[in-house]
């Protein structure tokens, strides 16, 4: 008998398969992204979690094999992030980083990303955590993992960002470059450097921000997400 | 038209479904999303109204389920909703990926407006 | 006793989202209700406005009451009440195909409390449960029960959905007023008159609780029988 493996899992999408069979996509932290088959759990009988839910950390068994798709044996969830389908907003927005993810990250690659998915989804799940902070640490932490995070510590011409300066954000070189039309950002690159220290989101919820400078970085983050990674 | 209407409440299903049956098309009302998955194999509607506060699985989640299937992803869908369009705040992006042709909000959509609506898709 | 600003703002933010609901259930029904010239519509939105009415009134109650230094309690008979509210509730409970029961196990000798309060919050309570009926083919059961535990009288709205457990029932009392839908497995509204009964019977020290009564799961809250009764 093959062995068969038991690990823990996030899932990113679900797709048809065939006439009885769903694709799931799973990101784990050990193999990456990994395709599995789940028999004959498609509709008329098919449940809407199957055992495996959106928004959630589930153990995994499944049979290794040469194919690029695996055979999922049994699932049994370990932490489900059910606050988040409370708020339309907030399950709009997971559904964004999976969508994010499931786009940046090769097949079997990508473990590294496990963490960012799972503290971006306890961030969501945790309504005393601002939406736009969640949003904004996955953004600069994804930019960061996908190697284009913007540069924080020097201007285009290398100098150090000096404080109370004006500064133009060049999303070409991700850089800020000296400017006397550009707006004053020592507040707003001092969030964005707190935002890629901040293991999880709930540590940056803590530094102090206006609402304004917020909602800026979190315009910011998403522009350079857009232009760099499309998503 | 063939509607599938997805509304949790019921006092509102049966008013919304009486109107739309008065006004010529058949309905099959579903209350929970997982209900909407079945009665969408068994009657093959031609337009989706879709409360996005439903128990359970809300509308986001019926939606990413419902398009996750082939047969399933040009069948156009109306919201009907008690989310307010400020606290919604859905992109078009996001409409256009889940085939979304209108967005109505229920405290101001009467039964004429949502009879219109459907009419407009024809 | 009572709660802060924050709880307070998120108590009325939960009851505004929740009034949506009956009140556009009244202008839907009043609109078809006219195009078809069908008089029945009438007594189904008298029904819905009188909950609605009585949803507002009893937040209002709960504000009330706790600016009060303390509360008047008095012996209150836990069966006559239930009873009243089985009445009060059973036409709107008809409305969604709902079968009301009272279940009392014996006799209980009256409990302390704050008569207003006490009633508006099973009322309240049981509007909450109807609403929340599932499918329109199931036939939805909810009861209105009593029964002794070792800490009182534990009186609650018991019912046939799925769902409803203490880790939804503790994510919801510190969601709601924040998120739209703090129990969505109860009600897919705000669910605003769970917190209001919960607002109410706190000002009791009863707060509500997940209990169960003959198999079914509900919420309740557990009172204090009255000892003056017990030394007559």
């Amino acid at each position: 008998m093959r062995p068969q493996v038991v690990t823990t899992g996030i899932v990113l999408s679900r797709r048809d398969y065939q006439e009885a069979d769903r694709i799931i996509s799973v990101l784990m932290p050990d193999q990456g992204k990994i395709s599995l088959i789940a028999k004959g759990v498609r509709r008329p009988k098919s449940k809407l979690a199957a055992g495996i839910e959106l928004f959630s950390v589930s153990e995994l068994t499944y049979l290794p094999g040469r194919s690029d798709l695996k055979t999922l044996i049994s699932s049994r969830l370990i932490q489900h992030y059910g606050n988040i389908v409370k708020d339309i907003k907030r399950t709009m927005l997971g559904y964004e980083f999976l969508k994010a993810l499931s786009k940046v990250i090769e097949e079997t690659a990508g473990g590294e990303y496990f963490d960012l998915l799972q503290h971006g989804l306890a961030g969501l799940d945790n309504f005393d955590i601002p939406i736009e902070v969640v949003e904004t640490w996955f953004n600069i932490h994804l930019l960061d993992m996908t190697g284009h995070a913007p540069n924080l510590r020097t201007d285009s011409n290398g100098a150090a960002l000096e404080p109370g300066k004006t500064y133009i954000f060049s999303f070409d070189e991700m850089t800020f470059a000296p400017g006397s039309e550009g707006q004053p950002t020592t507040d707003l690159i001092k969030y964005l450097r707190m935002a890629h220290v901040s293991t999880t989101p709930a540590l940056l919820a803590q530094v102090q921000a206006a609402e304004e400078l917020r909602a800026i970085a979190l315009q910011m983050t998403k522009s350079m997400l857009k232009y760099t990674l499309r998503v | 038209m063939k509607i599938l209407l997805i509304e949790p409440d019921k006092k509102l299903g049966d008013i919304y479904k009486r109107a739309l049956v008065q006004a010529g098309h058949t309905v099959k009302w579903a209350a929970h999303a997982q209900d909407a998955v079945h009665s969408a194999d068994d009657s093959k509607p031609d337009v989706i109204v879709l409360e996005l506060q439903l128990a359970s699985h809300n509308g986001i989640e019926f939606l990413y389920e419902f398009r996750s299937y082939a047969e399933w992803q040009t069948i156009p869908v109306i919201l009907l909703t008690m989310v307010s369009p400020q606290s919604l705040n859905i992109t078009r992006e996001m409409m256009q990926a889940f085939g979304i042709v209108e967005c109505l909000y229920k405290p101001a959509t009467n039964l004429k407006q949502l009879v219109n609506a459907i009419e407009d898709l024809s | 006793m009572g709660f802060g600003n924050d709880a307070r703002e998120r108590l009325l933010k939960a009851l505004a989202e929740q009034l949506k609901l009956p009140l556009l259930q009244i202008a839907r029904e009043a609109e078809l209700a006219h195009s078809n010239k069908d008089a029945t519509a009438l007594s189904s939105i008298s029904y819905t406005a009188d909950m609605a009415l009585r949803l507002v009134d009893s937040y209002l109650l709960s504000v009330q009451l706790q600016a009060l230094p303390m509360l008047e309690l008095e012996p209150v008979s836990v069966s006559a009440m239930l009873q009243d509210t089985a009445h009060q509730l059973n036409a709107l409970a008809k409305q969604y195909d709902c079968d009301l029961e009272v279940h009392l196990g014996g006799k209980y000798e009256p409990v302390m409390a704050h008569r207003q309060s006490l009633e508006a919050a099973f009322a309240t309570l049981g509007y909450a449960f109807i609403e929340a009926t599932p499918t329109a083919e199931q036939k939805h059961t909810i009861i209105l029960g009593a029964h002794r535990s070792n800490k009182g009288l534990v009186t609650g709205i018991f019912g046939t959905q799925d769902g409803l457990n203490a880790d939804m029932l503790r994510r919801g009392m510190a969601l709601f007023g924040t998120a739209k839908q703090a129990v969505p497995s109860l009600a897919p509204s705000s669910g605003a008159g769970i917190f209001v009964a919960d607002s109410l019977l706190k000002n009791m020290e009863a707060p509500l609780h997940l209990s169960r009564h003959n198999k079914l799961s509900g919420l309740a809250a557990t009172l204090l029988p009255s000892q003056q009764l017990q030394l007559v």
